[in-house]
């Protein structure tokens, strides 16, 4: 009846959403730092990285922080369960862009522009089922790779219900989409919460480090080091200021923020006197990273420049596992070198004195160390506790006594991983974890 | 006067009968007049009795009949008016007249109900309507028409529970999510603007429809309802008559005592408490200077041995005396005051009439310093020409909206931004001066900043009322144009089309001087080296948000009106129309404004700026920079055909289909088409009740769809894009975030209807009414369910539930005296039970008890199936522990103050379902009495079977340091009060859960069922037949008082059950309507 009809019913009823038809749509939505930049908070909480006096810990309002800080078998209290979220968030969008990508692809098979996102969205879908394999699932053993994994999510479609997979498949899945992502990939971004080449070596290398392929580990963290990236030198910098790193600095590679808690920027939220205790005299680390707050001291050194605290991807990462896989493989010399290099600019100048094969009866002790003490509040602490538990003589007991009580995580303890969100079990009826 | 001409259908008749006719010696001519004034009655009925032959009148009231000599009876009928019957012999010289009384008794037969594409007397109609002839529209006094259909219309109800937007419900909630409200019609046009725009004087009438028959018409906008309002029109052939009204309501000040609070000594008792437990030392020592209140700064002090025990004490008695609400009461609250003048011009000639309006309003709001402004004019016209074949009609329409405000209301006067003020607050010193009380930051703090140069950080509530201007403008337009031929006899072409326009300017400004911009300025204030650096500049600040928005709707259709040998009449119409909505707007801020040079200064809205009372904090300038670009189209396709045989039988169809824009992508879900049947029975025209007392009787039963969209789904994934805030990584960067997963399933909803009804009247105007029973199936509703995380999203929402309600709504009147005192009964009664039969997903356990009853105002609702949308459920409650005083809950069957496992263990079919959040049975009984000149009309409405939560002390406010409930003091503090309370001790940490055992449990539910006197009229009316003297024909003196109180209720909760924030207001006008 009337003509043109169509054309007039074909007006979006607003302007301001889109359905994603455009390689500009995608990498707006790929540029959404707020959900896809993340990595898990819950294992923080859980460290010796953070302590709370009993104050602090009363006025905690967030249970979910009161009770991993306790390792309570259940932890959720109804409350939200904000690292699941995030990881899976980070899947589901990265699934959204990849499908809409793959699309595109199929009519220009070519565009080096939609390979590209195809490639960062694997990046993230590869990140998210990281975060979650990493906080939700038992320690990797090539072993004994049945046990429980993750649910891995690989269609956009919210409808369908994913199950969870076992511990290899769910590595396999992650390290696939991962390697995938490698070539398509720029090798370097400005804008660090863009994926790159390297971003992908680096978060490669902390995983294969996690996982205990320490070849893997030092080939990807071999392969950063060659980046354009370069160790900062902590003299340069002001303690006076209270984020002392700039956002993007020479050594971040890729930027993620821990899950975001206001409980971070709480003046009583402490390190620990006795973690203070290791950076000795002359160590800028102990001067930059903590700051003194009317109870204790306060970590701040994250290198993210604002009041996130930072778990990307960055150079002294790369150093440290590089140096402490150097030494699992027998390449000593090298793994020390590697370590003299990094400590070198962490030191105040002329006060670090180089360690060599014969200063050093125990450099995987040393390496340990230095890694608490360089990737403090950065989320790889927890990996390492998990890791580094299955093999007896680098595992520790965590011990925190709050209000009288005394808690205790011992290293085989299956608080090491946490439990699914209630949402889980109930609706998608998901085997949970013991706890 | 409820005469009614019916002139675009009857019109047609008269061409009809007019058709062919030649003059002869068989023709029978005559005039159908009205009794009293002696104009013609056009499309009066006049039929021969026990003949097949009949005829209606034209225009003027004459008919023609064709007649063979003899004598006959013939019957003269007319909406409205008596029946005449007459003897009559043929031939004849002259030409008869039929002088017709105005039926007194038989109210609803005079009702004409208008769907906005018909306007039909409402015995041809098969479905449910609830009409409100301007007496009752006029009833209610105030400035808002929909209130006046409150407690007089069946079916509809007012929402006291719910979301704002969710004001009134017709025959129950029909959708859960999407748009909830009823489709508004003014002058046959879908109204688009506020409905605030609309001046209740200039209204006519006002028709609900309720059934699919009804709405159906309307398609898929039609789901809950539509509301059909009609403004005054001129009339033919009738004098000059002008009408002006005018009244005065003033409504009682706002009472802050209404909700019980803890008393200014237990809140100090309390800070006394958190402070001994080293609450306020993470805040003491806080780098970003956090507030703490006067009190909590003493015992610092104290505890600092700066003041001494019994100068604390002194300071702790003073402060206890004292309440802020005085003082709020006294500087931010008023009554409310509305004025209100109209004027109304109507008359017509023999092919024109005309119709102006213009109008006054004034509101004094309940805040102090807030004025608003109503200008409405009006303008319509109509003429006939080409020997009336032709009509064109006009309309013009104008509303000026101004408001002002300097006050936010009490709710401004905070303390760290999100808590009330601390209750010894005191805005005055003892000279009455305004006073500064603490608000972001600690006295200490704002003092030292003052000395550092910055601007005066001090918060003087009294000087800061009237320095945040806030004003609205908004200009709203609405042209109709309406022409109508008739082509043949019985067939109509019509086109009406309509613009409407709203220009909406609103914004804010704070005074450089006010707190806002002061605190602002010093926020982003950065001491570089010894310099201060402001990052915003001196001045005012103003946002500004203007929106325009536009409409046109254009409407092509054809009538068709035949009756076929007198018994076969039909009646149809067909039609297409297109709309197409488009709202655009702009929100801007401006900083370093100064109105009087009308300029403003540039800001970095991208840099990150440290705070100066947190230097540690970065943020971007905030920038209040928005863009709004809106567009809704439709096409619809319509049909309506009705066929009624010999008065009798009747059958009706209709049919629609619309068409939009709002899935946006999938053209299959465009469109919907919706349709409806029914049919009627007047068995009071039936032989077998010819005698009976039934002077009219009908049934009627309808059965149809009708639809609703929500246009904020859509079937592939959407994104929107923001730009990268303060506490982004990526400030300044776009970035976009996922609107809506995709759904490819998704289809618009349905809601089928079937109804049955019964009209009559008994005993000539004693005892009239009607009573209608639905059945209601929601089809395809759009659903939330709730998903695990893993999903993607944690929230879904699709065509996933269904519903069904099943209810009554009934109308009796009764004329229960009728001498001298003229005494009226009406009680309008409704049932209406709903239930959700169908959900993907079953909520957990603490969202159906917390927002099951949608009492919270929360958007999302959570069904459960087998219940009503919103209820009210508990937790069984096992009564205080007596060693502790915790509340407990049942785990496994026993008594249990493990509360985290007690929420965790219940499911959803432990929780105790009480009932409706809604009332499932409302109405209202209204007297009317009248002797001579005097009037008294007298509401009472009741609300029964529902229940709500009453509201007790949070522990978890109580230790934040916030003020809480007044059921504090009844709290458990000994072994033993378990006997006498259930209000649980205080914890010794926050414990939300323990909170939620108590709060949530079965003893904090109520009852709300109960009976209101909700309003009452008196009026005087004075005639000038009576008294000569006076200089108007008659003025009709009134007053009206509303919301006068409870009459009965089932609970002892002192609040009343539909208002648990703040009380419901007294009102009280005085008015004057004069015909001159």
């Amino acid at each position: 009846m009337l003509v043109g009809c169509e054309g007039f019913l074909d007006e979006r009823p607003d302007k301001s959403i889109v359905v994603p038809g455009s390689i500009d749509d995608l990498n707006l939505m790929l540029d959404n730092s707020e959900v896809l930049n993340f990595v898990p908070s819950l294992g923080v909480f859980s460290s010796d990285d953070i302590y709370f006096p009993i104050e602090a810990y009363n006025s905690l309002t967030n249970a979910v922080e009161r009770n991993a800080y306790t390792w309570q078998p259940e932890i959720y209290e109804g409350e939200f369960p904000g690292d699941w979220r995030s990881c899976y968030q980070i899947v589901y969008f990265a699934n959204v862009v990849l499908e809409k990508a793959l699309e595109f692809l199929e009519n220009e098979p070519d565009n080096a522009e939609i390979k590209e996102i195809v490639a960062s969205a694997k990046f993230f879908r590869g990140l998210g089922h990281y975060n979650a394999v990493s906080i939700f699932a038992g320690q990797y053993d090539p072993a004994d790779v049945e046990e429980l994994g993750i649910p891995l999510k690989l269609s956009q479609n919210v409808l369908e219900r994913p199950v969870r997979s076992t511990l290899g498949e769910s590595y396999e899945q992650i390290l696939m989409d991962l390697e995938d992502a490698v070539s398509d990939l720029p090798d370097f971004s400005a804008i660090k919460t863009r994926p790159s080449k390297y971003a992908v070596y680096g978060l490669l290398s902390r995983i294969y480090h996690s996982m205990g392929n320490y070849e893997m580990s030092r080939f990807y963290a071999d392969s950063v080091l060659t980046g354009p990236y370069s160790l900062m030198d902590y003299n340069m910098f002001n303690s006076s200021i209270l984020y002392p790193f700039e956002r993007y600095n020479s050594e971040v590679v890729f930027h993620a923020s821990l899950v975001h808690s206001a409980t971070f920027s709480r003046v009583t939220t402490l390190v620990d006197s006795a973690m203070l205790n290791k950076y000795e005299d002359g160590d800028l680390r102990k001067s930059l990273y903590f700051i003194d707050r009317p109870t204790g001291k306060s970590f701040r050194g994250q290198y993210s420049g604002m009041f996130r605290w930072f778990g990307g991807i960055a150079l002294d990462e790369m150093y440290l596992n590089y140096a402490e896989a150097s030494i699992r493989l027998g390449q000593v010399e090298e793994g020390i070198e590697a370590l003299n290099e990094l400590l070198d600019h962490r030191y105040m100048a002329g006060t670090f004195e180089s360690y060599t094969t014969e200063s050093i009866d125990d450099p995987m002790s040393l390496v340990v160390a230095e890694r608490r003490k360089s990737l403090i509040h950065r989320g790889v602490n927890w990996l390492d506790l998990k890791r580094l538990n299955r093999e007896g003589i680098y595992g520790r007991v965590l011990r925190r006594i709050v209000d009288g009580v005394e808690y205790e995580l011992l290293p085989d303890d299956p608080r090491y991983v946490f439990p699914l969100p209630m949402e889980e079990v109930i609706l998608n009826n998901m085997e949970q974890n013991p706890r | 006067m409820k005469r009614v001409l019916l002139i675009k259908i009857l019109v047609c008749l008269c061409c009809l009968t007019a058709m062919g006719q030649t003059r002869s010696d068989r023709t029978f001519r005559g005039t159908v007049v009205d009794a009293v004034n002696g104009q013609g009655l056009p499309g009066a009925v006049i039929r021969i009795q026990n003949r097949d032959l009949g005829a209606v009148s034209d225009e003027e009231g004459s008919f023609i009949l064709n007649l063979e000599a003899g004598s006959y009876t013939l019957t003269v009928d007319y909406v409205g008016f008596e029946q005449l019957v007459r003897r009559v012999d043929f031939p004849r010289e002259n030409e008869l007249v039929f002088a017709l009384q105005e039926s007194e008794n038989a109210l609803q037969m005079v009702e004409v109900v208008s769907t906005g594409y018909l306007e039909l007397p409402k015995e041809r109609m098969t479905g449910s309507f609830s009409y409100l002839d301007n007496e009752l529209v006029d009833r209610r006094v105030g400035n808002n028409i929909l209130d006046r259909l409150e407690d007089v219309t069946p079916g509809l109800v007012f929402n006291r529970t719910g979301s704002p937007q969710d004001l009134l419900s017709i025959r129950g909630r029909n959708t859960i999510f999407a748009n909830s409200q009823p489709l508004i019609i003014i002058d046959n046009f879908p109204y688009d603007g506020p409905l605030e725009n609309i001046n209740p004087n200039d209204v006519e009438s006002v028709t609900v429809l309720k059934d699919a028959a009804a709405a159906s018409i309307w398609g898929a906008r039609a789901g809950n309802g539509v509301i059909v309002i009609t403004t005054k029109k001129g009339g033919l052939e009738r004098p000059l008559r002008v009408s002006i009204n005018t009244n005065f309501t003033t409504t009682q000040q706002d009472d802050l005592w209404y909700n019980p609070i803890m008393s200014t000594p237990e809140f100090l008792e309390v800070e006394e408490l958190l402070f001994g437990r080293g609450f306020y030392n993470a805040r003491e020592s806080s780098i970003d200077n956090r507030a703490l209140t006067p009190y909590v700064e003493s015992m610092i002090r104290h505890r600092d041995g700066l003041i001494s025990d019994s100068e604390l004490g002194a300071i702790r008695s003073e402060l206890g005396s004292r309440d802020v609400r005085h003082d709020l009461s006294r500087y931010y609250l008023r009554p409310r005051n509305l004025y209100q003048i109209a004027a109304n011009i109507q008359g017509g000639t023999k092919s024109s009439t005309y119709a102006y309006s213009a109008g006054y309003d004034n509101n004094t709001t309940g805040f102090t310093h807030n004025n608003e402004d109503r200008i409405t004019l009006s303008a319509q016209n109509t003429w006939t020409g080409m020997k009336g074949r032709l009509k064109v009609g006009t309309g013009l329409y104008l509303v000026r909206d101004l408001r002002t405000s300097g006050n936010e209301g009490p709710s401004q006067v905070t303390f760290e931004s999100i808590d009330p003020a601390y209750p010894y607050a005191r805005l005055v010193d003892d000279q009455g001066r305004p006073q500064s009380i603490i608000r972001d930051y600690r006295q200490g703090f704002v003092n030292g900043a003052r000395d550092q140069g910055l601007l005066d950080w001090q918060y003087i509530p009294l000087e800061d009322l009237g320095r945040q201007r806030e004003h609205m403008e908004s200009t709203d337009i609405r042209v109709n144009l309406q022409t109508s031929y008739n082509i043949l006899a019985g067939l109509d072409a019509e086109v009406q089309y309509q613009y409407w326009q709203n220009d909406r300017d609103a914004g804010t400004v704070w005074d450089a001087d006010s707190y806002f911009t002061r605190n602002l300025i010093n926020r982003y204030t950065e001491t570089v080296g010894t310099e201060l650096v402001r990052h915003i500049p001196l001045g005012a600040i103003s946002n500004r948000n203007n929106r325009f928005s536009q409409s046109h709707n254009l409407r092509g259709q054809l009538r068709y009106r035949k009756i076929i040998g007198q018994v076969h009449d039909i009646n149809l119409l067909g039609g297409w129309e297109v709309k197409d909505l488009e709202t655009r707007g702009n929100s801007n801020r401006f900083y370093g404004y100064n109105p009087n040079l009308a300029m403003s200064l540039p800001v970095d809205y991208v840099s990150r700026f440290p705070m100066y009372n947190n230097p540690g904090q970065l943020n971007t300038i905030p920038h209040g920079l928005a863009h709004t670009d809106l567009t809704d189209r439709f096409v619809s396709y319509y049909f309506n055909g009705s066929y009624l045989y010999n008065e009798r039988y009747g059958l009706s169809a209709s049919m629609r289909k619309d068409q939009s824009n709002l899935f946006g992508v999938e053209a299959n879900m465009r469109g919907v088409p919706l349709w409806s049947v029914g049919g009627s029975w007047v068995l009071s025209n039936e032989d077998f009740l010819q005698n009976q007392k039934f002077n009219f009787l009908k049934l009627r039963s309808t059965f149809g769809y009708n639809g609703n969209v929500d246009k904020r789904l859509t079937a592939e994934v959407t994104s929107s894009s923001i730009v990268g805030g303060s506490g982004t990584i990526n400030p300044g960067l776009p970035y976009s975030l996922i609107q809506n997963p995709a759904n490819p399933m998704l289809r618009w909803e349905k809601t089928r209807v079937t109804n049955l009804g019964l009209d009559f009247e008994y005993g000539n105007g004693r005892f009239w009414g009607s009573i209608d029973l639905f059945d209601k199936y929601g089809e395809d509703l759009i659903g939330d369910t709730e998903m695990a995380p893993s999903s993607g999203v944690i929230r879904f929402r699709g065509n996933t539930s269904t519903s069904r309600s099943q209810g009554i709504d009934m109308v009796f009147n009764t004329l229960i005296l009728d001498k001298g005192l003229k005494w009226t009964g009406t009680l309008i009664g409704n049932l209406v039970r709903e239930k959700i039969t169908g959900y993907f997903f079953e909520a957990t356990v603490n969202n159906y008890l917390m927002h099951g009853s949608g009492a919270m105002g929360s958007i999302n609702a959570y069904p459960l199936v087998g219940r009503p949308l919103y209820s009210v459920y508990s937790l069984p409650w096992a009564g205080l522990d007596p060693a502790t005083g915790d509340p407990r809950g049942y785990l496994d069957g026993e008594p249990s103050n493990n509360y985290f496992g007690v929420i965790n263990n219940t499911e959803v079919g432990d929780m105790i379902y009480h009932g409706p959040a809604r009332p499932p049975v409302f109405g209202a009984l209204r007297n009317d009495f009248a002797v001579g000149d005097f009037s008294l009309s007298v509401n009472i409405s009741y609300r029964l079977g529902y229940f709500y939560r009453r509201n007790s002390v949070l522990y978890n406010e109580v230790l934040a340091g916030r003020i809480s409930h007044s059921d504090f003091s009844d709290r458990w503090q000994q072994p033993g009060d378990e006997l006498i309370t259930d209000v649980p001790s205080i914890p010794s940490a926050v414990n939300i859960s323990r909170d939620n055992i108590y709060r949530f449990s079965e003893i904090l539910v109520e009852r709300g069922d109960h009976i209101r006197l909700q309003d009452v009229r008196f009026s005087y009316m004075l005639r000038k037949s009576k008294l000569p003297r006076l200089p108007f024909e008659r003025a009709e003196v009134y007053t009206y008082a509303n919301n006068l109180g409870i009459l009965w209720k089932a609970s002892d909760d002192p609040l009343d059950p539909d208002f648990p924030i703040s009380r419901p207001l007294r009102s009280i006008a005085f008015g004057i309507r004069v015909d001159l």
